[in-house]
């Protein structure tokens, strides 16, 4: 049952091995970005949901996804229904919507 | 396990970090190592971002419409003063000749200067205004092209390794691989910026969570004036999707907005009455939190912002003066027109929320901590500012303060025949001990542990405090404190895991909320961004001083030194109002 206020989010998840689709009910959504509501269901409902943000203001780039197939930010997307998100295509996908794009980690001081 | 050896390491990736390694690298074998991507993540990228420079600079060497009347000497006259006179003369006038020099080498290097401003606390026209993101995509490039520099990103510092009280590299733990890393390095440079992510309210990035200034204290080195961290007080509160959007800070100094309580009084004028909102924002914070705290806030536990009194054609025509925010009503990504009540008609609602951190760990002309091999730069440290920070002066301290730490890194590093690397197994305990905490199973949850510090340091040592406040808060962080020592991740996996840094995160927001709290309880008076409503009045007879806090034998320990005012320009002795100044001028 969809509550008064909830919206339900579709999430790809997984890594290079093995990918799926969750469904989350959120509940309580009100005048949120994406960002905010994939915190929440980090927090709240899935602590297993991995992602990554810095900013929160569209500046840094760092939370860029496919939203209802769209590449977007997700701190500036109003979650404004229902939506789908999915890991950047052309990054080097880590786990769920977390990815690499330009991997720069020379190790061995 | 990741291992690592370099000469000199440098922990963060803004501004303050990059320019470090950039000078570290001239003598010595670099690693950055960042907590997300570098010059992606930190503070610098978000700032809004004037560089403050003396004004004659500005006109002389930047090719800016700057004062020739300003100079430096003025500068740092306005620094002392607006800092109350809590910031280190000898670092002040390191800072005021050398911020220029930066934006020039910012400029030479293709970083466009897009204009001249005048902002709260400066006698002339010093905000260089650049772009955050520009600067640091200077900056990136030059560290990723730089041989000598090796980035290790994703990588959160745990704890410094100090052995016979040297610094000598770090532990750290890379979130995507789920693995720890041990550093071993000659000299350290700590550039992790500030705590703003303490409190509920902030218009800092997400990993703003002292990590350097919470391990510098563990590793036993001496911080300064942790009570002061500052918010920036018309931040916006409501409708979430803009929280901590700060565009209408600019509103209330361009275009006179009014701040207003819920009753609709302009309670600046209980304040500043000349200044009133265009008075700094130590004040403009205070007087919010006043209200907040006397039960006259806003519908959501803020205060208002208004520009109904002005003529929709005023506020329309604004921006062709004013292009930065309110020509075509964009703030960062977003479309501010989308989200805002119809400004004309309605108030904003606003929060003062965290900004900058004017203390932390105490450092000398050189960018020197007082724990050898271990240096520091940019936000996170203190010393610089005093009791507050006026606008322009936290990327310049990213810029110059990073800049100075790594040249001195450098040197210290050369001078060092041997780093310290531990036997395998030696390594292999430490790194266990260290990183026991990031692998256990969760006994509390990382998450309401989170929410419940950040709350209660908004009641306890927000913007309004009290000695019984900071009691209250200091027995309800001894209670934190054990879930602390009980939180673990929820679920077991490597990649990528949040509440791997969740829990790194909050072991450091105690540390911080420990510090700001007993730093707060033993300065009995008001000043600058700190306000006690049981002692509201500025006491320069008594409180001329620095708090130092540091870790010595496990406890913490905190004592008041006079502040390294050698000039003595604090005009005046004994007590005065809170915020109000001697040089006051039309």
């Amino acid at each position: 049952m969809k509550g008064v206020s909830s919206i339900f989010v579709r999430v790809r998840r997984g890594d290079n091995d093995k990918s799926w689709i969750q469904e989350y009910e959120v509940p309580c959504v009100r005048d949120k970005s994406v960002l905010q509501v994939l915190k929440k269901i980090n927090e709240d409902i899935d602590p297993s949901l991995t992602f990554y943000s810095s900013c929160r203001l569209g500046k840094c780039g760092l939370c860029r996804m496919l939203i209802n197939g769209k590449l977007s930010l997700a701190c500036t997307t109003p979650a404004s229904g229902d939506f789908m998100v999915e890991p950047d295509p052309s990054g080097k996908l880590i786990r769920d919507l977390l990815v690499v794009w330009n991997e720069k980690n020379k190790i061995g001081g | 396990m990741i291992y690592i050896d370099t000469e000199v390491l440098v922990i963060g990736s803004g501004g303050a970090g990059m320019r470090a390694a950039i000078e570290a690298s001239q003598q010595c074998r670099v690693t950055v190592m960042s907590k997300g991507f570098a010059g992606l993540d930190g503070a610098t990228v978000t700032a809004q971002a004037d560089i403050a420079v003396d004004s004659g600079f500005c006109r002389n060497k930047l090719g800016l419409n700057g004062d020739t009347d300003d100079s430096p000497d003025k500068f740092a006259a306005d620094m002392l003063r607006e800092g109350e006179f809590l910031g280190d003369e000898s670092l002040i006038e390191v800072h005021v000749e050398n911020s220029g020099k930066e934006v020039l080498r910012l400029k030479d290097r293709g970083v466009v200067l897009l204009g001249l401003v005048q902002n709260p606390g400066h006698s002339y026209p010093r905000g260089v205004w650049v772009s955050g993101v520009g600067l640091c995509k200077c900056l990136k490039k030059e560290i990723r092209d730089n041989p000598s520099i090796n980035i290790l990103e994703c990588t959160v510092l745990i704890d410094l390794i100090v052995k016979n009280g040297e610094a000598v590299g770090a532990v750290g733990f890379n979130i995507l691989d789920g693995e720890p890393v041990y550093i071993s390095s000659k000299s350290t440079v700590l550039c992790c910026g500030g705590a703003m992510g303490l409190y509920p309210f902030v218009t800092a990035p997400d990993g703003l969570t002292g990590d350097g200034m919470a391990a510098a204290y563990r590793a036993g080195a001496d911080l300064v004036d942790m009570e002061f961290p500052m918010f920036l007080p018309y931040s916006v509160l409501k409708p979430d999707i803009i929280s901590g959007v700060t565009f209408t800070h600019d509103l209330a100094m361009t275009l006179n907005a009014h701040a207003l309580n819920r009753e609709g009084v302009r309670y600046m004028m209980k304040w500043d009455q000349r200044r009133l909102e265009h008075t700094t924002r130590d004040i403009n914070a205070a007087a919010a939190g006043y209200e907040i705290f006397h039960g006259r806030g806003s519908e959501n536990g803020g205060t208002y912002l208004s520009l109904a009194h002005i003529p929709n054609n005023i506020i329309e025509y604004s921006g062709e003066w004013f292009p930065k925010t309110i020509a075509n009503w964009r703030c960062g990504g977003f479309n501010l027109k989308k989200y805002l009540p119809d400004i004309t008609k309605e108030a904003i609602e606003t929060i003062p929320a965290c900004h900058f951190w004017n203390g932390g760990i105490k450092i000398n002309a050189d960018g020197a901590t007082s724990l050898p091999g271990l240096f520091a730069g940019g936000e996170g440290t203190g010393s610089l500012h005093g009791a507050n920070r006026i606008s322009g002066n936290g990327v310049a301290q990213a810029l110059v303060w990073g800049a100075i730490a790594g040249k001195s890194a450098s040197r210290w590093a050369k001078n060092l025949k041997h780093t310290y690397v531990p036997s395998p197994e030696k390594m292999a305990e430490v790194v266990d001990e260290k990183t026991e905490f990031i692998s256990r199973p969760a006994k509390e949850d990382p998450v309401l542990i989170a929410r419940e510090l950040k709350n209660k340091a908004w009641e306890g040592i927000g913007l309004i405090r009290t000695g019984q406040r900071l009691s209250n808060f200091e027995a309800e962080l001894k209670e934190i404190g054990k879930k602390i020592k009980m939180q673990g991740i929820r679920t077991d996996f490597k990649k990528g895991n949040r509440d791997c840094v969740s829990v790194i995160q909050n072991r450091n927001l105690f540390d911080i909320a420990t510090m700001v709290c007993i730093a707060a309880k033993k300065r009995d008076e008001s000043r600058g961004a700190h306000f006690r409503c049981d002692h509201k009045e500025t006491d320069d007879g008594l409180w001329l001083q620095n708090t130092v806090i540091s870790l010595k034998e496990g406890s913490l320990c905190v004592k008041a030194m006079p502040a390294n005012n050698c000039r003595g320009r604090c005009p005046v002795s004994g007590k005065r109002k809170y915020g109000e100044k001697e040089t006051e001028e039309i």
